[in-house]
């Protein structure tokens, strides 16, 4: 596994504490999980997401993500509905541990509140809570 | 030319597993996979049959449902969803073990091996050349076929096609009714084919149990699957619109027009196309022979699974894989003794059985006594809506050491592990009788059984 110092933030996303980023594109939001996160899981194996249309309040399970390892449980960083799901992952899982912030990608959604982001932890926030949470 | 301490060939759960062990006792591992990593079993067998059993569990469930409470207008039933989630499933798992392989530090090469030499050998296509110190041979086994009748992959077809199949037949034919058979049955039977199957020897199931084959047939039956025993197929013709098979049973002679006729009699070692004649590994009926350490007649030359035909389930080809890695290392290795390996079916009624049946045992001089406690009093299967069925012991007289454990029941393919621990550890009914069963579970009926054995029935 990655230290902390060989780690990926990805600087013009938000991060929960459950390792979600959130990319905001107009009036809708993406989301992923972290580098930190595919790299704690190891390689992916399978993806289970929801569909279109289906929405969900912030802090609740999305989906889930199978590893060789584990299998872990996905929280949408912000309330919402899903706009669209990443299909590609069905054959490609391994993009999550690939590229976690580009061809990684998991959900659309249209936030109930665009200003829940601000709450969400900034790349040195992030990183910040990373640290403290491995003293 | 690369070298290796240890080359597998086939990757299969005998070949995988042998290689983990031999990457984790030190050895530089390679393994050579034709097709799909996870072997038979993982692709084509155990993992992807069971994933459309279970749609056929949740359909039977569903259609007895009205006692549950449950009603529908019309309740679809998609056969191609259930394909398409037993592919999925699949995948998942051989992704699983492509990472093990590559966590382990063990090279996978694709393509079929061939012995060029006995530490020399050549991968096709490809041409590539690898040498090896130690070799072990995990190639599996094939569909057997029925003289004269050759696998048109369409109308007349295996166990493989049948798992390809994104619709269920409207009729079949199966030729079998041995496990794999009896599953597939299920399957098709549950998802509204009219199947008919057709066994030689006196029984369905038949290297079970006698006593377990008549409760299976008796269930068979009620769930409309025509199981014709003691019945030889003569001929297979083929039509515009499926197949005509000509069957014998004793002086009656009877002709079934199907859409498909799925062969399921058995397997054959695939060891040809090796090269094993010019170095010397020896083969029985096309069987690799091997000793306890699985050492083929060649020194450095091991050979596990299916292509040894000891016994063709995937734990015994695991089981043995880890045998054969150990035996490289020089390590000591325990002596497998393949009657006391559990057995499982896994259609409409599970089986599952370890050890010798009552007539194996009498056979074999023991003095035998018996003991059946049925599922219909207890409370879990009652409550599960799901009690017919029973266990049933065999006992040496005298010591009542338990020489065999046998069920058929709900669920019961996850209740054999328990016993086989104690045949393993060579206890007796009163062991067994001993050992607390959590209430309320399918499993108390196996301490039932040994309560009978010793003359003190509980709830009986």
């Amino acid at each position: 596994m990655k230290e902390l110092s060989e780690l990926i933030f990805l600087e013009d996303v938000r991060y929960s504490k459950e390792h979600e980023w959130v990319l905001v594109e107009g009036d809708t939001i993406k989301v992923g999980i972290s580098d930190y996160a595919q790299d704690q899981l190891g390689d992916v194996v399978f993806v289970e997401l929801p569909q279109a249309g289906d929405s969900f309040e912030a802090g609740e399970v999305f989906g889930t993500v199978e590893s060789v390892k584990t299998l872990s449980e996905l929280y949408m960083p912000m309330g919402g509905e899903i706009i669209a799901v990443n299909e590609a992952l069905e054959e490609s899982p391994e993009f999550i541990n690939d590229k976690p912030y580009e061809d990684g990608w998991m959900i659309t959604v249209k936030p109930d509140d665009m200003a829940d982001y601000d709450s969400l932890l900034s790349h040195e926030d992030y990183k910040r809570f990373l640290e403290e949470s491995q003293e | 030319m690369e070298q290796f301490d240890v080359i597998v060939i086939g990757g299969g759960p005998g070949g995988y597993v042998a290689a983990i062990r031999a990457s984790q006792l030190g050895f530089k591992t390679a393994v050579i996979e034709k097709e799909s990593l996870g072997g038979t079993c993982l692709n084509w067998g155990c993992v992807p049959t069971k994933s459309l059993l279970r749609n056929a569990e949740v359909i039977h469930l569903l259609s007895e449902g009205r006692s549950f409470g449950f009603s529908f207008e019309n309740l679809s039933v998609d056969y191609g969803a259930a394909h398409k989630r037993s592919r999925q499933v699949v995948s998942r798992q051989t992704k699983r073990i492509g990472f093990l392989m590559k966590n382990n530090n063990i090279a996978v090469y694709e393509g079929a091996a061939r012995f060029e030499g006995p530490k020399k050998i050549t991968i096709d296509p490809s041409g590539e050349k690898l040498q090896a110190e130690n070799i072990i041979i995990a190639t599996g086994a094939k569909s057997r076929q029925i003289p004269g009748v050759d696998f048109d992959g369409e109308k007349i077809i295996t166990f493989r096609k049948a798992l390809e199949l994104t619709e269920v037949p409207s009729s079949a034919v199966i030729v079998g009714a041995g496990p794999i058979g009896m599953e597939f049955a299920t399957v098709w039977n549950r998802y509204g084919s009219r199947v008919t199957v057709v066994e030689l020897l006196p029984h369905a199931l038949p290297l079970e149990d006698e006593d377990i084959c008549i409760e299976a047939e008796k269930q068979f039956k009620r769930a409309k699957i025509n199981v014709k025993t003691g019945a030889m197929v003569e001929a297979i013709t083929k039509t515009a619109d499926g197949v005509e098979v000509a069957v014998t049973a004793g002086d009656k002679h009877e002709t079934i027009s199907a859409e498909k006729v799925l062969v399921a009699i058995g397997f054959v070692a695939n060891s040809e196309d090796l090269g094993l004649e010019n170095i010397g590994v020896t083969t029985t009926r096309g069987n690799i022979d091997i000793d306890d350490r699985m050492k083929t007649s060649v020194d450095h030359i091991y050979a596990i699974g299916d292509a040894t035909g000891k016994l063709g389930l995937a734990h015994v080809a695991s089981a043995q894989g880890l045998i054969a890695a150990e035996a490289i290392a020089g390590n000591e290795t325990p002596i497998l003794d393949y009657v006391n390996i559990p057995r499982c079916t896994y259609a409409f009624p599970e089986v599952a059985s370890v050890g010798l049946t009552e007539k194996q045992a009498e056979d074999q001089g023991f003095e035998v006594i018996t003991a059946q406690s049925p599922f219909v009093a207890n409370g879990k299967a009652l409550a599960m809506n799901e009690n017919f069925g029973f266990v049933k012991i065999v006992s040496e007289a005298e010591t009542q050491k338990i020489l065999g454990v046998h069920m058929v029941g709900a669920h019961v393919t996850e209740l054999i592990a328990g016993p086989t621990g104690m045949v393993t550890l060579e206890s007796n009914a009163e062991d067994l009788a001993r050992t607390i069963h959590p209430h309320p579970t399918l499993s108390e009926v196996v301490m039932e059984a040994a309560f009978t054995l010793t003359g003190k029935t509980l709830h009986g």
